[in-house]
């Protein structure tokens, strides 16, 4: 399994996609970054009646990227689309098969090594908008409260991101079109309360079904990390998280036992 | 007796209502090439597809160096190396890079294996031009070097001179050839191009609608497709033993349904008329016969099919 991982990173890493991704999105934080450093500043009303005009701080961005976590969803389906790598269009699974690598190694490798590389694209991309939120904004009073607190909104983003990646991953393995399996799992797996409550709206009689999708759906903890201290949110998310990643790893190594590889 | 590297028991598959291998036994020894010839759709790659594990079958039993049953096949499958239908890479890595990775999944020690392989396929040269700027002939070598990368003890080769020009062709075929004789390298091979596999193969295996109609040894092919007047008569026996006492002729076969076949005397074929005219045996047909291994290949399947 190693040796695979091994071999899995070295293409990844070798793609040009990725570096692409990696500095589009990091050059969109940095033009974010200069906007606020130029234009962000806030007014509030000091207890006394005075205006007082603050400069953003680092501690304000860390809960602006916080709010955003649930977009990491999107952007792990990039680490496994680059781990992928197309391998229906291109047929390259038959090199694998054909060599005797066991099925179950061949997709559990891919999701280990899908997980190494979103590990590297999430450290790369946090850490790059913190490190400019801290060379172009000051740290704040509370950046120590902010850090825990955002330490907590990743305790529950990490599980539902590997439930997402799961979830990809099988449908990776089974769709064999890569845009359609994108759209499927936009629509199906992590927008999948947002389209049900657009649905009872419509047929009031599914919303015992309604419930139930929302209760399974990847963005639900995210939508109550809104209303909700993440403490309190860290129980469900792990336990949805694990599930989806382990029902959707199950349903993909038992799918992809018997597949034709043409 | 020589080992067996690939045994295959009643292999069949099935595609629906389509049977595209059916109940196809065969057996491949230890250093030999076995070429598998057969039709368009005849079920050639389907069993190759089968051995190669890209494909499961509906029935029967594969034997790979003695191993059967999935975890055993698993690992007998890392001492084969193959080349089904197009060679197929990722279009935005080198040729270098492309079997680096597939080194580096299968755990073959040492980098220099990769530039043995590609110097071996004559794709030293490269450099950083990606797969997907490759020609069908560098596709075809890079598949090959990935084959004998690992030195494979049996090649699984499906169409692999599919795109090669002349001079590749022969590389290629120098190629198969030392690694058979150099490391005893057991090859099942399947092409289109008779003439081709006419030199390199030992025995073949004739496929049709997915049914092996015979296995046969290059030798004894070669002994089937020479020269010979074919005799049809009414009493084979007697016809035989006048051949051999009259006229000292002991290079013939009695075949089943009372034809002889005779290998001596083709330039003189009148004395063999008018020695069973005299002794009164009915000839009802004479034939000058001789086949390559395409001429074999359309007699077995009963002709050229048209339309």
């Amino acid at each position: 399994m190693v040796k695979y991982i091994n071999a899995e990173c070295y293409k990844a890493f070798h793609r040009k996609y990725l570096y692409l991704f990696l500095a589009v999105i990091l050059a969109l934080a940095g033009a974010f970054m200069v906007l606020l450093r130029v234009e962000g500043l806030h007014q509030t009303e000091t207890s006394d009646g005075m205006i007082l005009v603050q400069r953003v701080t680092v501690s304000e961005l860390m809960g602006v990227l916080a709010m955003a976590l649930s977009a990491g969803l999107y952007f792990l389906m990039i680490a496994a689309d680059i781990v992928f790598s197309d391998q229906y269009k291109y047929n390259t699974l038959k090199n694998e098969v054909s060599y005797g690598l066991p099925r179950m190694r061949i997709y559990l490798g891919k999701l280990a090594s899908s997980v190494l590389v979103a590990v590297v694209l999430c450290a790369a991309l946090i850490g790059g908008y913190l490190a400019l939120s801290c060379v172009l904004f000051p740290a704040g009073d509370e950046l120590g409260e902010s850090a825990r607190n955002f330490g907590l909104w990743m305790l529950v983003a990490i599980p539902l991101w590997m439930g997402g990646l799961g979830l990809f991953m099988l449908l990776q393995f089974v769709m064999k079109n890569t845009a359609a399996t994108i759209t499927y799992v936009m629509i199906v797996g992590f927008l999948g309360s947002g389209f049900v409550d657009l649905l009872t709206v419509f047929m009031p009689s599914l919303e015992p079904i309604a419930n139930v999708v929302r209760i399974i759906s990847l963005n639900t903890p995210f939508s109550l990390l809104r209303t909700q201290a993440p403490e309190e949110l860290l129980g469900y998310a792990w336990i949805l998280g694990m599930a989806w990643l382990g029902v959707s790893t199950a349903a993909g190594v038992i799918c992809f036992h018997k597949r034709e590889i043409s | 007796m020589a080992e067996n590297i690939l045994v295959a028991r009643g292999l069949t598959k099935r595609y629906g209502s389509h049977l595209a291998v059916d109940h196809v036994d065969l057996t491949i020894p230890k250093g030999e090439i076995y070429g598998l010839v057969g039709r368009n759709g005849a079920g050639k790659t389907t069993i190759i597809r089968m051995v190669a594990a890209q494909t499961v079958s509906t029935a029967g039993e594969i034997e790979l160096f003695g191993a059967s049953g999935e975890r055993e096949l698993q690992k007998a499958r890392s001492r084969t190396g193959a080349m089904v239908e197009i060679p197929s890479f990722y279009p935005y890595l080198t040729a270098k890079e492309n079997l680096e990775y597939y080194r580096r999944q299968r755990g073959v020690a040492g980098s220099h294996v990769v530039e043995d392989a590609l110097h071996q396929v004559g794709l030293a040269d490269t450099g950083k031009k990606k797969f997907k700027a490759f020609s069908l002939g560098m596709k075809q070598r890079l598949g090959l070097a990935l084959a004998l990368m690992n030195r494979p003890d049996l090649l699984l080769l499906d169409e692999p001179i599919n795109g090669l020009d002349p001079e590749g062709i022969v590389e290629f075929r120098n190629l198969l050839l030392e690694l058979n004789r150099q490391y005893e390298t057991t090859i099942l091979i399947s092409s289109h191009i008779l003439s081709e596999l006419q030199n390199l193969a030992t025995c073949y295996g004739f496929i049709d609608q997915g049914r092996m109609l015979e296995q046969v040894s290059a030798g004894k092919l070669a002994e089937k497709c020479r020269d010979c007047l074919e005799l049809k008569v009414d009493d084979a026996p007697r016809a035989a033993a006048l051949l051999e006492r009259q006229l000292g002729y002991r290079d013939f076969e009695v075949l089943p349904g009372g034809s002889i076949r005779l290998y001596e005397g083709l330039e003189t074929p009148e004395r063999v008329t008018r020695l069973l005219v005299e002794q009164g045996v009915s000839l009802a047909g004479m034939e000058h016969r001789g086949a390559n291994l395409e001429d074999y290949f359309l007699n077995l399947m009963g002709g050229v099919h048209h339309g």
